[in-house]
C-alpha cells in the first residue's frame, strides 16, 4: 500500500488539488498541473515527480479513473476523469480545509494585526 | 526520456504494455511543457531542455510508475481469475443442483472408486513410499552372507571382522531374534525379545523415551544383565510408569535390571518387546565363524553408495574366505539398503494393486466421460446460448472442466472417507509378511493424492466432452437453437468417441479379469498343494521352558515327556506329537553333516539338511506317514542307541541308490561347545513335509529324539476329537500345573497356521479380484448404458425401419451387433495389453504361466457374455419400438 495521504498537510492537499482541478472535466496530468499553476498565478506548483505517484494513489482508492484518448493536439494520452466517490471526497474535505483556512484567517487577522 | 525507442509502444499490439504507457505519458508531459514555454517564445530547443530540467528525474519517477502499474495490474489480473473461478463454481453448483441423478450416479461411482485407490496408496505410502523411522535412513543398510545366492544371517566373527576392516560403514550393529519367557509381573507370557550389540540404537540413530540404551561393556559375558522395553509392553505391563529405571524383571528366569524405554513406533527389528545385549564370548566365538544367527545392519560413512559398499564387503568376504577355508569356503557377502531388505519383496505386488486399482478409475473415467458426452445433447442449446452471448470457447471449457472437477472433488471426499474405513477393513485382513502395515493410515500425504487424484480425474473425464461440446455449440450454433435443444445435429464425432471409450474401457476390464484370474488359479493350485501332513482337527502350541531354572536336558526332556503325557490324557485328544520347529513357519536350523563309512569331503562340499527334535508319535499326530522302517518311539531314550529318521527328500538327495536305514549320521552340530555332536543310526524314513511354505519345495529333512537330544523350545501338537481350540484353556492348564511361571502362547489350530501361511498371496488375490469384479461391472453399466442412449436417440430410425418391414430380431441384432463390435475390439485391444503387462506379475504366479491360455480365453469369454448381457436390454426395448408413435413424435 503507498503511504496514507492524510494526516500529511502537502500530500492531502496535492489530492485535493488534483480532485479539484479534474472538477470541470476529464484531463491528462500536464493539463491538472497547469490547471493549479494558472488558477495560482504560478504560486502554487505542483512537482512532476508527486503530480503522477498522487494520481495512481487517487486511482487506487477508486476517486479517480483513467483512460486511454485523444488530446486537443491529437495525440495519445491518458485521461483522469473524477469519479463519484472522488466528487464525494473532495467536497468532505474541501468543507475542512475551508473550515480551517478561515480558522487560521481569523486568528492571524486578529488583533494586533501584523505589521 | 525522449530517446526511449518508438518500437517499444508496438508491443501493446500484443496485449497491454505497462512500460510502453509510462514513457508515453511522461513524453506526452514534456512535449506539452516544451510546447508551453516555446509559446512564451524559447526556442524549441531550450524548450525542450528546460522541460526535462523542470519535470525532475524522470528515470526515478518512471520507473516508481512503472513499479506501481505492475503492481495494480498483477491484482486486477488475480482478482478477475478468482471472481472468474467463483462464477464458474456458481454455474457448476447450478449445474449439480439441476440433474441430481446425474450428479449423484458420477459422484457415487468417483468416491468408490477414488476411495479404493486412496485406500491402496495409503498401504503403499505406509509401506514402500514412508521413510524408515530412523536417522538419515537413506544411508542405512543390511550386511549379509551369501549362500548358494541367498542372502542369510551371518556368523559374528564373520560380522565383526566386515565391521572392522571396511573403509564404506561408518558404524555398524548386530542383532539377533528371538523371544523370551517374561515372568513376575503379571501372567507369564512369551514375547519378542531381540539381543543386540550395544551400537544398535546409536547406529539406527533412535534416543530412548525414558532411561538409557546399552553401555559398550554391556555386550562382554558376566556383567549384570540388563534390558531396554519397548514402548507397547512398558504400557501393557508397566502401566507406563516412569519409575521402571532400575526395577527387575524376569526374562527366561533370569534376573535383569530395567535400564531404559524406547519411544512408541520403534520395534525394529519388527514387532519387538524388548531388547538385550547380544554377548560374545570371545573364546566361543572364535570357534564359531560357522554358526550363522547375527543380523548385521550398518550406515554408511557419507558419500558412500550402497554400489561401493557392497563391492567392497564382497571384497572383504573373499579375503576371509581364503583366510578361513573350514568355515567360509563359497560364502559371500554383501549389503542392501535397510528399505530394500525391508520392502523389496512386497513391492511388486503393491505396486501391481495400485496400478490395477488405477485401471479401475480409469474405467470409472471412461463411464462417467460417456454419461457427460450423452448428456451434451441436452446441454448444447445452454452452451450455444452462452456462447451467443459473448462467452470465449476457452472460458466455456473451463466452465465445464469447474464442474466435473467440482464433480471429482465431492466424490474424493466421499472417497476419502470410504478409504478410512477401507484402510481398516485391508490391515484388519493381516496379510503377514507385509510389513509395516499397522502404520498405515489416511494422513496428510494420502489426503494430497487423493486431492491429486480428484482433480485429474475431473480433468480426465471432463476434457473430451468439455471440448466436444463447444466445438459443436460454437458452429452448430444457429441449428441447435433452431432446433431447440432436440439435439437433432447428426452425432456422428460424438458416437465414435464414445465408441473408443468403450473401446478402452472393455480393454481395461479385460486386463484386470485376466489377471485376477491368473491370481485366483494360482490361488487355487497353492491351496491343493499337500503339505505332507493332515492339518484338520490339530491344536499347536508353542514351549519354551527357561534354562535358568531346567538347567540340564534330563530336565527339559522330563518336562516335556510329562506335559506330553497329562495333554495325551486329556478327554477328545486323540493323540499328542512335539517338534522343535512346526511346518510351514518358515523356521528351522540347518545342520551340515556326515555319514559313518564314507569318505570325508572337504569342508565346502560338507552337505547339509534341516534338523528338528520330535517326540514320539510326533508323525502319528499330523498325519505324516512313514514310508519304511519306523519313526521314533518312547523306547528311543538316553541308554537305548542313538537314533534318526529322515523324510524321502533325503533319502533321494544323500543316498541314492541305497538304502539309507542302519546308516549313522553325524551332524556338525552339538551340546556344550562344539564337542559331542549330536548322531544317530538312521531307522526309518517318512513323507516329505512343507517346512517353507506351499509354493516350495519340501527340504531334505532329518529327525532326531526328544529324549536323546531335548531342546529348550518345543511346539506341541494335539489331534483331538473335539472341535481342537476348545482344547486350549485345558492345554494351559496342564502346563501351569506342571509350571505356573511357563506363558503359553501362539495357541493356534493347524488349518489357521496353513491359512496364515498363504495369508498374503490370499490378499493379493482377494483385492485383485474385488478390483477385477468392479471393472466387470462399470464394462457392463458402461456398454449398456451407451447403448441404451443409443437406441433412444435413433427411435425415429429404428421406426422407418420398422415400417419398412425390419424384423423384431433384426432390430435386436441391429444394436445387438453393434455393441458387440465394439466389445471384440476391446477385448481384442485388452487381450494384447494382458499379454504385454501380465509378464510382470510372473513371479507372483504359483503353477500356472502368465500367459496362460485357458485364462486368457475364460476372461475374454466372460467380459464378452457380461457385454452381450448388458446390451440385451436396450436391444429388446429398441425391438419393441412402435413405428407409427415413433415417427409421430418429432
Amino acid at each position: 500500500m503507498p503511504p496514507r495521504d492524510t494526516g500529511d498537510l502537502l500530500q492531502g492537499t496535492l489530492g485535493i488539488l488534483i480532485l479539484k482541478a479534474l472538477l470541470a472535466g476529464p484531463a491528462h496530468g500536464y493539463a491538472v498541473a497547469r490547471w493549479v499553476e494558472v488558477t495560482t498565478g504560478d504560486v502554487l506548483r505542483i512537482e512532476e515527480g508527486s503530480l503522477y505517484p498522487a494520481l495512481r494513489r487517487l486511482e487506487d482508492k477508486g476517486r479517480v479513473k483513467s483512460e486511454w484518448g485523444l488530446s486537443e493536439n491529437n495525440r495519445r494520452a491518458r485521461f483522469y476523469t473524477l469519479t463519484g466517490a472522488g466528487r464525494a471526497h473532495l467536497e468532505s474535505e474541501a468543507a475542512v480545509w475551508l473550515r480551517y483556512a478561515g480558522a487560521v484567517t481569523r486568528v492571524l487577522r486578529a488583533d494586533p494585526a501584523l505589521a | 526520456m525522449s530517446d526511449a525507442p518508438r518500437w517499444r509502444r508496438y508491443l501493446r499490439f500484443w496485449g497491454p504494455n505497462l512500460d510502453a504507457d509510462v514513457d508515453d505519458e511522461v513524453q506526452f508531459h514534456l512535449d506539452m511543457r516544451a510546447h508551453e514555454f516555446e509559446a512564451r517564445g524559447m526556442a524549441p530547443d531550450a524548450a525542450k531542455r528546460a522541460a526535462v530540467e523542470r519535470f525532475g528525474d524522470i528515470d526515478t519517477i518512471s520507473s516508481a510508475l512503472r513499479t506501481h502499474d505492475e503492481r495494480r495490474h498483477r491484482e486486477r489480473q488475480r482478482r478477475d481469475i478468482v471472481s472468474e473461478l467463483m462464477q464458474d463454481l456458481r454455474l457448476a453448483l447450478r449445474g449439480i443442483r439441476r440433474s441430481p441423478a446425474f450428479a449423484a450416479v458420477v459422484i457415487a461411482t468417483l468416491a468408490l472408486c477414488i476411495g479404493a485407490n486412496t485406500a491402496i496408496f495409503s498401504v503403499v505410502n505406509a509401506v514402500l513410499l514412508a521413510p524408515l523411522p530412523y536417522r538419515d535412513p537413506g544411508a542405512l543398510v543390511r550386511v549379509y552372507h551369501v549362500w548358494e545366492g541367498k542372502k542369510v544371517v551371518m556368523s559374528p566373527p564373520n560380522f565383526i571382522d566386515v565391521a572392522k576392516q571396511s573403509r564404506s560403514l561408518a558404524e555398524a550393529a548386530a542383532f539377533a531374534g528371538g523371544s523370551v519367557n517374561v515372568t513376575g509381573v503379571g501372567d507369564p507370557v512369551r514375547v519378542s525379545g531381540v539381543e543386540t550389540s550395544a551400537s544398535f540404537f546409536h547406529v539406527l540413530g533412535v534416543q530412548p523415551a525414558l532411561g538409557r540404551t546399552f553401555l559398550p561393556d554391556e555386550n562382554e559375558p558376566g556383567r549384570t544383565k540388563v534390558v531396554v522395553l519397548g514402548h507397547a509392553i512398558w504400557q501393557q505391563r508397566f502401566g507406563s510408569s516412569r519409575t521402571v529405571i532400575g526395577s527387575p524383571m524376569y526374562l527366561d528366569g533370569e534376573r535383569y535390571t530395567i535400564v531404559g524405554v524406547m519411544p512408541s513406533g520403534f520395534d525394529m527389528p519388527r514387532k519387538t518387546d524388548l531388547w538385550t545385549p547380544l554377548t560374545y564370548d570371545v573364546a566361543f566365538t572364535a570357534k564359531s565363524r560357522g554358526a550363522w544367527y547375527v543380523n548385521g545392519i550398518a550406515r554408511l560413512k557419507p558419500g558412500v553408495t550402497e554400489q561401493d559398499a557392497a563391492t567392497e564387503v564382497a571384497l572383504i568376504g573373499k579375503q576371509l574366505e581364503k583366510q578361513y577355508p573350514d568355515d567360509n569356503a563359497k560364502l559371500g557377502m554383501s549389503v542392501t539398503s535397510m528399505r530394500e531388505a525391508m520392502v523389496g519383496d512386497v513391492r511388486k505386488p503393491l505396486v501391481i494393486l495400485l496400478c490395477a486399482v488405477g485401471f479401475v478409475l480409469l474405467i470409472a473415467c471412461a463411464n462417467v466421460a460417456n454419461l457427460l458426452l450423452a448428456r451434451s445433447t441436452t446441454r448444447q442449446t445452454e452452451m450455444a446460448l452462452r456462447s451467443a452471448l459473448g462467452a470465449g470457447r476457452r472460458r466455456l471449457v473451463r466452465q465445464l472442466l469447474t464442474e466435473s472437477v467440482l464433480l471429482s472433488l465431492i466424490g474424493g471426499g466421499l472417497g476419502l472417507l470410504l478409504a478410512s474405513w477401507g484402510v481398516k477393513m485391508l490391515v484388519a485382513l493381516q496379510p503377514r509378511g507385509i510389513p509395516r502395515l499397522d502404520t498405515v493410515r489416511v494422513d496428510g500425504t494420502v489426503m494430497a493424492f487423493t486431492a491429486a487424484v480428484a482433480v485429474l480425474t475431473g480433468i480426465a473425464f471432463g476434457i473430451a466432452p468439455a471440448l466436444q461440446l463447444v466445438r459443436r455449440g460454437g458452429s452448430g450454433l444457429a441449428l441447435s437453437l433452431r432446433a431447440g435443444g432436440r439435439g437433432m445435429l447428426s452425432d456422428w464425432g460424438g458416437r465414435r468417441l464414445r465408441g473408443a471409450l468403450i473401446v478402452a474401457e472393455i480393454a481395461l476390464a479385460l486386463v484386470l479379469l485376466t489377471c485376477a484370474g491368473l491370481m485366483l488359479q494360482s490361488f487355487a493350485r497353492l491351496q491343493s498343494v499337500d503339505p505332507g501332513f493332515h492339518p484338520e482337527q490339530r491344536l499347536a502350541i508353542d514351549m519354551s521352558v527357561p534354562r535358568a531354572t531346567y538347567q540340564n536336558d534330563e530336565k527339559v526332556a522330563g518336562f516335556y515327556e510329562r506335559l506330553l503325557e497329562r495333554l495325551a490324557a486329556q478327554p477328545g485328544t486323540r493323540s499328542v506329537g512335539a517338534i522343535s520347529a512346526l511346518p510351514l513357519t518358515n523356521f528351522g536350523f540347518t545342520f551340515t553333516f556326515s555319514i559313518d563309512g564314507r569318505p570325508p569331503v572337504k569342508p565346502e562340499d560338507q552337505p547339509s539338511m534341516q534338523t528338528r527334535i520330535i517326540s514320539a508319535d510326533y508323525h502319528r499326530t499330523l498325519g505324516i506317514p512313514v514310508v519304511r522302517g519306523r519313526t521314533i518311539t518312547a523306547g528311543d531314550r538316553v541308554g537305548a542307541p542313538l537314533v534318526a529318521v529322515i523324510n524321502e527328500a533325503a533319502a533321494k538327495r544323500f543316498f541314492p541308490g541305497e538304502d539309507p536305514i542302519g546308516k549313522h549320521v553325524k551332524l556338525g552340530w552339538g551340546r556344550g561347545k562344539l564337542n559331542d555332536p549330536v548322531n544317530g543310526t538312521i531307522v526309518g524314513i517318512v513323507g516329505d513335509v512343507k517346512g517353507f511354505g506351499l509354493d516350495q519345495e519340501a527340504q531334505p529333512e532329518i529327525d532326531f529324539s526328544m529324549m536323546q537330544n531335548p531342546v529348550t523350545n518345543m511346539s506341541i501338537v494335539l489331534r483331538t476329537d473335539v472341535p481342537p481350540a476348545s482344547l486350549a484353556a485345558a492345554a494351559r492348564r496342564e502346563v501351569h500345573a506342571l509350571d505356573p511361571s511357563l506363558p503359553v502362547t501362539d495357541v493356534r489350530t493347524l488349518e489357521r497356521l496353513v491359512a496364515d501361511s498363504v495369508s498374503q498371496p490370499k490378499f493379493y488375490m482377494l483385492l485383485l479380484g474385488i478390483f477385477a469384479g468392479v471393472a466387470l461391472v462399470l464394462a457392463a453399466v458402461g456398454i449398456g448404458g451407451m447403448m441404451s442412449f443409443a437406441v433412444a436417440q435413433r427411435t425415429r430410425e429404428i421406426g422407418i425401419r420398422v415400417a419398412l418391414g425390419a424384423s423384431r430380431a433384426g432390430v435386436i441384432g441391429l444394436v445387438v451387433s453393434e455393441a458387440m463390435r465394439l466389445a471384440v475390439a476391446g477385448v481384442v485391444l485388452g487381450a494384447l495389453a494382458a499379454a504385454a503387462l501380465s509378464r510382470a506379475m510372473a513371479s507372483l504366479l504359483f503353477g500356472i504361466g502368465a500367459r496362460d491360455p485357458v485364462t486368457f480365453v475364460l476372461a475374454a469369454a466372460l467380459l464378452s457374455a457380461v457385454a452381450f448381457a448388458a446390451t440385451l436390454l436396450p436391444a429388446r426395448r429398441a425391438a419393441s419400438v412402435d413405428p407409427a408413435t415413433a415417427l409421430r413424435a418429432d
